[in-house]
């Protein structure tokens, strides 16, 4: 019996809808075609938040995440860390995730070649992780020093360093930048710092956060949300700092495109296979 | 091609993890065995250079601070779990968690989690001179109203019941949908930019 195109769909292997995704991420990152790209409102209204923070003023850069999620958070941290030394802002770090820590570094590694004149312990410091959760995030609002051990990530002492001057309690910082992916994140810094200390937040998430995050943006608890790659690509455009999002900004377009044709053609092979047995008086489960 | 050592372990672990996706495999068991290695030795590194050895070795060896020895001797109790004679003195310390736990989230949750997630759904169902935020409220609105009634479980649902908690299915099936679609787009991220690092730091490819 001849099997119609539909019932091919309906049964194609998965390996091979891998493969055709694979070409086609090869295709364009090696081919761009330059889609264009805007700015969208959330994007916009980060970059502004930081851009009006007078100079001096210290960022928070809640580095919670891992190498697992690095590809998607970073090229956005990458940009806003740019951003703030462009700004004379002093930026540092804290992470209640254990690979927290040697992210900041990459943070690092990635932003002080591009400002030869910022020194580490004066225009940024990487505290690194500490245990405690939600906990530890209480601490900071009693005593920083002293919730961070008085080291910072490599275990040198903080006092020595000209950034720590009038920073006593995190309440003291200007802003945070949330760099979360799960707990603890967004809502722990909301329920222990932001929200009763009145301390603005932005917050760089993965897609699959951005949703459940949402209502913390219409309630006003948020400033903002940077979602993504694609919000790294926004920030990227906004702030000038050209980097890896942006490039791959097409890639993502056409991926996203080629999901939504497989999507469709899956349910007309599906739909057609039901009607078909329906119509053949075949019986068959009623999905 | 890259010269970078770095890069050619990185290039063939993405390959091994992604060798998955043809067929379960020697290779990719070995990386994630690898993965949840690296992950739990670094944490202990970690967790001992960043918080045991400044707060507990220093304070308590050099600076003679003996309040924590207080904490040491719960968090040794936690080890009695191991022994069925003295299992019940690991309760004290679970006890105490849980009761600062408890009570933390308790006081903490009411203002930021409910009281002001709760004011931000009651909107004014009609702006003046604002089309668009009005369409919006009565979208949230609605929104809460539907969702909260098809959870409400102490009542029958029919007639409107019924029908406004369909509403709320919907906008349930909406919100999942939202989130997987969230998900996909999130996967896609991350493996564009392994790729990316393939063709272009391993490979020497592209821009």
């Amino acid at each position: 019996m001849e099997v119609s195109i539909f019932t091919k769909l309906d049964s194609l292997d998965r390996r091979w809808i891998f493969a055709f995704q694979a070409l086609v991420f090869c295709i364009v990152i090696l081919n761009p075609v330059g889609l264009a790209l805007n700015v969208g409102d959330q994007v916009r209204t980060a970059f502004e938040a930081i851009e009006s923070l007078p100079e001096g003023s210290i960022v928070w850069f809640a580095t919670d995440y891992q190498a697992a999620n690095a590809a998607e958070l970073e090229p956005a941290a990458i940009a806003i860390f740019k951003h703030c030394m462009q700004k004379n802002l002093r930026v540092i770090s804290g992470s209640t995730w254990p690979e927290g820590g040697a992210m900041m570094s990459r943070l690092i590694n990635y932003v002080a070649p591009e400002f030869p004149d910022k020194e580490y312990g004066v225009d940024y410091l990487n505290l690194g992780y500490r245990p405690g959760g939600q906990v530890w995030l209480q601490q900071l609002t009693d005593d920083l020093p002293a919730a961070v051990g008085g080291i910072d990530h490599f275990g040198d002492p903080i006092s020595a360093y000209p950034i720590m001057e009038g920073l006593e309690v995190i309440q003291d910082v200007a802003m945070i930048i949330g760099i979360h992916v799960g707990t603890p994140g967004t809502p722990e810094y909301i329920r222990v710092i932001t929200d009763p200390h009145n301390v603005p937040m932005i917050t760089v998430l993965p897609a699959v956060s951005v949703a459940v995050t949402m209502p913390y943006l219409a309630s006003g608890q948020l400033v903002s949300i940077v979602a993504s790659l694609r919000g790294g690509a926004e920030y990227e455009l906004i702030s000038g700092f050209s980097g890896t999002a942006m490039t791959g900004m097409d890639s993502q377009s056409f991926m996203n495109l080629t999901i939504v044709i497989f999507v469709i053609l899956g349910n007309i092979g599906f739909f057609y296979n039901k009607y078909k047995e329906g119509s053949s008086g075949g019986g068959g489960d009623n999905v | 091609m890259s010269n970078d050592i770095w890069v050619w372990i990185g290039a063939i672990l993405t390959l091994g993890t992604y060798s998955v996706l043809y067929k379960d495999n020697p290779v990719y068991r070995v990386l994630e065995a690898l993965f949840v290695a690296i992950l739990a030795g670094h944490s202990v590194v970690i967790n001992w250079f960043n918080f045991q050895k400044p707060t507990i070795v220093n304070r308590l060896g050099e600076g003679k601070e003996l309040i924590v020895v207080i904490p040491l001797l719960l968090a040794a109790l936690m080890y009695f779990r191991y022994s069925r004679k003295f299992a019940w003195l690991a309760r004290y310390p679970m006890a105490f968690l849980m009761g600062i736990g408890a009570a933390y989230v308790l006081t903490k949750n009411l203002k930021p989690m409910f009281l002001t997630q709760a004011r931000a759904t009651m909107l004014p169902l009609w702006v003046p001179g604002d089309f668009g935020a009005t369409i919006n409220n009565w979208v949230v609105v609605l929104g809460v109203a539907s969702v909260l009634t098809y959870f409400f479980f102490t009542v029958k649902k029919t007639g409107p019941v019924h029908g406004f908690s369909r509403i709320g299915r919907i906008y349930l099936m909406i919100a999942f949908g939202a989130l997987f679609a969230d998900t996909v787009l999130g996967r896609v991220s991350v493996t564009l930019v392994r790729f990316q690092f393939l063709l272009n730091d391993w490979l020497g490819l592209g821009i």
